[in-house]
C-alpha cells in the first residue's frame, strides 16, 4: 500500500502537492479574512480561461525536443499584429476576433519557420538564445509601433501623435467576444465564460489528437531520442521547425484570447515577460524541460492562476499590505528555476 | 577510396570575422552614426570616459564565471543586489565620503557571498544550462530582494533614517539619493586633461581588479577553474573538486559585482532602489560580449574594447534617431534592442560555431576510424 | 588545520575593527548652531552679539550670525573645532574664540549653543531629546 502511496506521491511530485495544499488553505482562510470566495472562483477561472491557451502553446516544442519556450513572445507579437490590423480594418465583432485570427496565423507561420532554421542552429543552448530573440523582437517591434503607418484614431497617439498608443481598448470590436458567447451565471458572483472555455478546449482537442497522429508521434520521437529518429528516416530538423511554429501560433491564438478577456492590446514592453508566467504555469502543472503531457497544461494554468489570484489578495488582507507583485515575483521564477535544476533523464 | 567527408573548413579571414562580428559591427555602427549625431569629440570621449569608469569594474566581474566554464554569469544581478543593500545602509547611518564607500563594500561581503554561494549551488545543478538559470535566478531573487527592502527595512530590520523610507513607514523609497557619497571616489583625484576628465583613483581601483584577476589565473585555484572549465570530467579524475570550484568562480564573481555596483552607484549619485540592478546583468554581458568575448573565452581587453564600443553606441543613437528620423524616443528604443540582439547575435554565433567544431570533430573522428580500419584490411589482405 | 582557522580568525577580527573604523571616520553628523538665549542648568545666557562662524576650517553660513537665529553645519567624523568671531557693524570686534569638541558615533543631531558656548560653559553642546 505505502509503495503505491510514494510512487503516486513521486508522479505527482512533491512541489505541486505542496502547492495545490497550499492554495486549499487559501481558499480555506479566505472568508475568514474578508475575501469572498465566490469572486474568487470567478476570477480563477476567468483568468485560467485568459492564460490557458498561452500555457498550451509551450507543449509542442517541449515535446520536439526545443526546450521551454522562452521566445513566446515572437507567437505573441504574431498575435499582437493579427489585433492590430484587424482594428485597422475596423472590422468588428466575430468578424474581427476571426480576421485577427487570419493574420495572426499568417505571421506566425512567419515568425515561427525563421525561429525554428534559427533555433536548429544552435540545438543545446535554445533556452538562452530563445530569450534574447524574444527580447530582441520585442524591443524591434517597439520600434515599429511607433512607424508603421496606422491610421485608426482609436489606436493612435491623440492630438497627432504618431504610432500605436501603448494599451488600446478592444471596447467596440471584440470585447470579450469568446467570454460572453454563451456565458452563464452561476450565483450572482461568478460567470462562466463559456466561449473561451470551449475554444481553449478546441485547442487542447487538437493539439491531442495531433499527437495522436503519425506526425505528431514522429515529432514526439524527434524529442526523446533525435538519433533514432533520424535513423528511421525522419527529416529531424524538418520535424523541430514544425513544432515551433505549431508552438507560434497557439501562442498567437493565446494572445487573442487573453486581449479580448483583459479588453486590452497591449504593445511595447508588455510582451517582454510574457513567456515566463506560460513557463512557470506549464512547469508547476508537471512538465519538464524535455516531457509534457495535455494535463500538465490544465493543472499547470488552474493551480498557478489559483496561486496567483489567491496568494495576493488573502496575503493583502491578512497583514494589511500590498505584496502581490512580489509574491508573484518570487513564484513564478522559482518555479522555473526549481524545474531548471532538477536532473534531466539521460537521453542517449 | 571512397567516402571523401569534407570538413567544414573555414579559412582564417573569415573565422576572423565570424569570432569578431559583434565588435566589427559596432565600430561600423559608431562610425555611421556619430558623425550624424552631431556631438563634439571632447563631449564624447568625456562621455565615454564616465562610463568606462562607471561600468569597467562590474563588468570585469564576468570574466571569472568564463573561466570556470558557467558561461555568461547572469547572476551578477545578486551581487548588485548585496552592493546595494550595503550602500542603503550606510546612507541610513549617514556615513559619507570614502569611509562610506569602504564600509559598504564591507558589509557588502557577506551578503554577496551568502548570494553568491546560493547561486553557486543552483548553478551547480542545473550544469549545461548555466545561463538560463542565472537569468531566472536572477529575477527570483529579485523577488526575495524586494521581500527584504520593500516590507523588510523598516519593520524587521531598523532603519534611523526616516527620510528614506516610504510614507507609510516601511520599505524603502524608490530613489534614494546618495549626496554623502557622490562622486567620493571619483573626486579623490581627479585629472582634467584638454576638457576631459579623468578619475585616478576609481581608475587605480579598477586596475587593481585587473592585476587581481590576471594573479589569479595563474594561482593554483585559476589553474583548477581553467580545467574545470575545459573539461568537467577531466578536471574530477585530475582530483578537483569541480563543484566546489564552481561555486568559487560564482562566489567571487558575485563579490567583485558587489563592489562594481557600489562604484558604479557612487558615480551615478541616486540608487534606483528597485530598478538599478536589474539592467545591469544584460548590459554588462552585452558589453562583454560586444568587446569579442564569447561563452567560452572572455579577457581583460574584451572588458574595455566592449564598453567603449558599446556605451559609445549607446550615447550615439538616440541622437542619432533623432537627426535621422525625428524620433528620440525611437533612439531609446533602438538602444535596448541592441542590447538585447547584440546578446542573441553573440549567443547564435557561439552555438553554431560550437556545433561546427563538435561536427568537424565527429567527422574527423570518423575519417581516422575509417582510415585505421581500412589499414588493417589491407593488412589482413596481406597476410 | 588549526593554523588556518587562526589565520582566518584574526582576518575576520581586523575586517571588523576596519569596519568600527570606518563607521566611526566616516559618520556624518548634523550640527545645528543657534545664537540664542538658552538656561542649562539653572543659569541663563543671553545672546547678544552676532558672529561669523567656522566649523573645520570653512564659513558656516554667507552672513554672520544673529541673534535669534540658527545655522547648520555638516561634519564628518569624530573631532572638530569650531571658531567664532564677534561681529558689529561688519566689522570684527576682538580676538575670536577657538574651541574644539567631539562628537561619538551616537550623536547624529547636536546642537551647539553660542551665548553658551562664548561664555565658557562645558554644556554648550547638547542633543535635543
Amino acid at each position: 500500500m505505502s509503495e503505491r502511496l510514494k510512487e503516486l506521491l513521486e508522479n505527482i511530485g512533491l512541489p505541486r502537492l505542496l502547492i495545490a495544499l497550499f492554495l486549499l488553505l487559501l481558499f480555506v482562510i479566505a472568508p475568514f479574512v474578508g475575501v469572498r470566495v465566490d469572486t474568487s472562483i470567478n476570477d480563477v477561472i476567468a483568468r485560467f480561461a485568459m492564460n490557458g491557451v498561452l500555457v498550451l502553446s509551450l507543449v509542442p516544442m517541449i515535446k520536439s525536443g526545443c526546450g521551454l519556450n522562452f521566445g513566446l513572445q515572437l507567437g505573441v507579437i504574431a498575435g499582437l499584429l493579427g489585433a492590430v490590423i484587424s482594428l485597422e480594418l475596423k472590422v468588428t465583432g466575430f468578424a474581427g476576433f476571426a480576421v485577427a485570427i487570419i493574420i495572426s496565423i499568417f505571421f506566425a507561420i512567419i515568425f515561427g519557420y525563421l525561429y525554428g532554421l534559427l533555433l536548429n542552429k544552435v540545438k543545446g543552448e535554445e533556452m538562452v538564445v530563445a530569450t534574447y530573440v524574444g527580447f530582441s523582437a520585442v524591443s524591434f517591434m517597439s520600434i515599429m509601433w511607433l512607424l508603421l503607418p496606422f491610421k485608426n484614431p482609436d489606436m493612435i497617439w491623440a492630438y497627432g501623435g504618431e504610432g500605436l498608443r501603448t494599451t488600446i481598448s478592444t471596447e467596440g470590436y471584440w470585447h470579450h467576444i469568446l467570454n460572453d458567447m454563451l456565458s452563464f451565471q452561476i450565483g450572482s458572483h461568478i460567470t462562466i465564460p463559456t466561449g473561451a472555455l470551449l475554444f481553449f478546449a478546441l485547442l487542447c482537442l487538437i493539439v491531442w489528437a495531433f499527437f495522436r497522429t503519425k506526425t505528431g508521434t514522429a515529432m514526439e520521437a524527434v524529442g526523446s531520442n533525435p538519433d533514432y529518429a533520424r535513423s528511421c528516416g525522419i527529416d529531424v530538423d524538418r520535424v523541430r521547425i514544425n513544432s515551433v511554429i505549431f508552438s507560434t501560433i497557439i501562442a498567437a491564438l493565446g494572445i487573442l484570447v487573453y486581449q479580448q478577456s483583459f479588453g486590452f492590446i497591449q504593445l511595447y514592453n508588455a510582451p517582454l515577460m510574457m513567456a515566463f508566467p506560460a513557463i512557470a504555469a506549464i512547469l508547476l502543472g508537471g512538465a519538464s524541460v524535455t516531457k509534457v503531457k495535455m494535463w500538465n497544461v490544465l493543472v499547470g494554468a488552474l493551480l498557478f492562476q489559483g496561486i496567483l489570484t489567491m496568494t495576493p489578495s488573502v496575503i493583502n488582507n491578512l497583514i494589511k499590505s500590498d505584496m502581490s507583485e512580489t509574491i508573484r515575483i518570487i513564484i513564478s521564477n522559482g518555479m522555473i528555476v526549481y524545474a531548471l535544476t532538477r536532473r534531466m533523464k539521460v537521453r542517449s | 577510396m571512397k567516402n571523401q567527408d569534407s570538413l567544414k573548413m573555414i579559412n582564417p579571414i573569415k573565422q576572423f570575422f565570424i569570432n569578431y562580428a559583434v565588435p566589427i559591427l559596432f565600430i561600423i555602427m559608431i562610425v555611421i552614426a556619430a558623425p550624424m549625431s552631431g556631438l563634439s569629440p571632447i563631449f564624447l570621449i568625456n562621455e565615454v570616459m564616465t562610463r568606462l569608469t562607471r561600468n569597467s569594474f562590474l563588468i570585469l566581474s564576468l570574466l571569472i564565471p568564463v573561466m570556470a566554464g558557467m558561461g555568461m554569469n547572469f547572476g551578477i544581478v545578486l551581487g548588485a543586489m548585496a552592493g546595494q543593500i550595503g550602500l542603503i545602509l550606510i546612507t541610513d547611518w549617514q556615513i559619507v565620503g570614502v569611509p562610506g564607500i569602504l564600509l559598504a563594500m564591507l558589509i557588502s561581503t557577506p551578503i554577496a557571498i551568502l548570494f553568491g554561494y546560493f547561486a553557486g549551488i543552483v548553478l551547480n545543478r542545473a550544469k549545461g544550462r548555466e545561463m538560463v538559470t542565472g537569468m531566472m535566478l536572477g529575477y527570483f531573487m529579485n523577488g526575495i530582494y524586494q521581500l527584504l527592502v520593500l516590507y523588510g527595512m523598516g519593520k524587521i530590520i531598523p532603519i534611523r533614517d526616516k527620510s528614506i523610507l516610504l510614507s507609510r513607514g516601511y520599505g524603502i523609497r524608490n530613489a534614494i539619493s546618495l549626496d554623502g557619497i557622490r562622486q567620493s571616489l571619483d573626486n579623490v583625484i581627479k585629472l582634467n586633461i584638454l576638457g576631459v576628465q579623468i578619475p585616478l583613483v576609481t581608475l587605480g581601483v579598477i586596475a587593481l581588479n585587473c592585476l587581481f584577476i590576471i594573479w589569479f589565473r595563474k594561482t593554483k585555484l585559476g589553474q583548477d577553474m581553467r580545467t574545470v572549465g575545459q573539461d568537467m570530467e577531466v578536471a574530477r579524475v585530475a582530483g578537483i573538486d569541480v563543484e566546489k570550484t564552481r561555486i568559487t568562480s560564482i562566489v567571487i564573481s558575485t563579490v567583485l559585482a558587489a563592489y562594481g555596483m557600489i562604484i558604479y552607484l557612487q558615480n551615478i549619485g541616486t540608487i534606483n532602489t528597485y530598478n538599478s540592478h536589474e539592467q545591469i546583468g544584460f548590459f554588462a554581458v552585452a558589453a562583454l560580449l560586444v568587446g569579442g568575448a564569447s561563452v567560452s573565452k572572455a579577457s581583460i581587453i574584451n572588458v574595455f574594447i566592449g564598453v567603449i564600443l558599446f556605451h559609445t553606441v549607446f550615447i550615439v543613437s538616440p541622437r542619432a534617431g533623432k537627426e535621422l528620423i525625428g524620433s528620440a524616443q525611437l533612439g531609446e528604443y533602438f538602444r535596448v534592442f541592441i542590447t538585447y540582439g547584440v546578446i542573441a547575435f553573440s549567443l547564435v554565433l557561439y552555438a553554431w560555431r560550437n556545433r561546427i567544431e563538435a561536427e568537424n570533430e565527429r567527422k574527423k573522428a570518423m575519417i581516422l576510424r575509417r582510415v585505421s580500419l581500412q589499414d588493417e584490411e589491407e593488412e589482413g589482405d596481406n597476410v | 588545520m588549526k593554523r588556518k582557522l587562526i589565520i582566518r580568525g584574526s582576518i575576520l577580527v581586523l575586517l571588523i575593527i576596519l569596519g568600527i573604523i570606518l563607521f566611526v571616520v566616516g559618520k556624518q553628523h548634523k550640527v545645528l548652531i543657534d545664537n540664542r538665549d538658552i538656561t542649562i542648568d539653572g543659569v541663563s545666557y543671553t545672546a547678544a552679539a552676532a558672529y561669523e562662524i567656522w566649523v573645520d576650517g570653512e564659513k558656516v553660513g554667507r552672513t554672520t550670525l544673529n541673534p535669534g537665529r540658527r545655522n547648520v553645519a555638516y561634519v564628518v567624523g569624530p573631532t572638530h573645532e569650531i571658531v567664532l568671531q564677534e561681529m558689529k557693524g561688519g566689522k570684527p570686534v576682538g580676538d575670536s574664540i577657538v574651541k574644539k569638541f567631539r562628537l561619538s558615533v551616537k550623536q547624529s543631531e547636536v546642537i551647539i549653543n553660542i551665548p553658551a558656548l562664548v561664555a565658557g560653559s562645558d554644556s554648550f553642546l547638547y542633543q535635543e531629546d
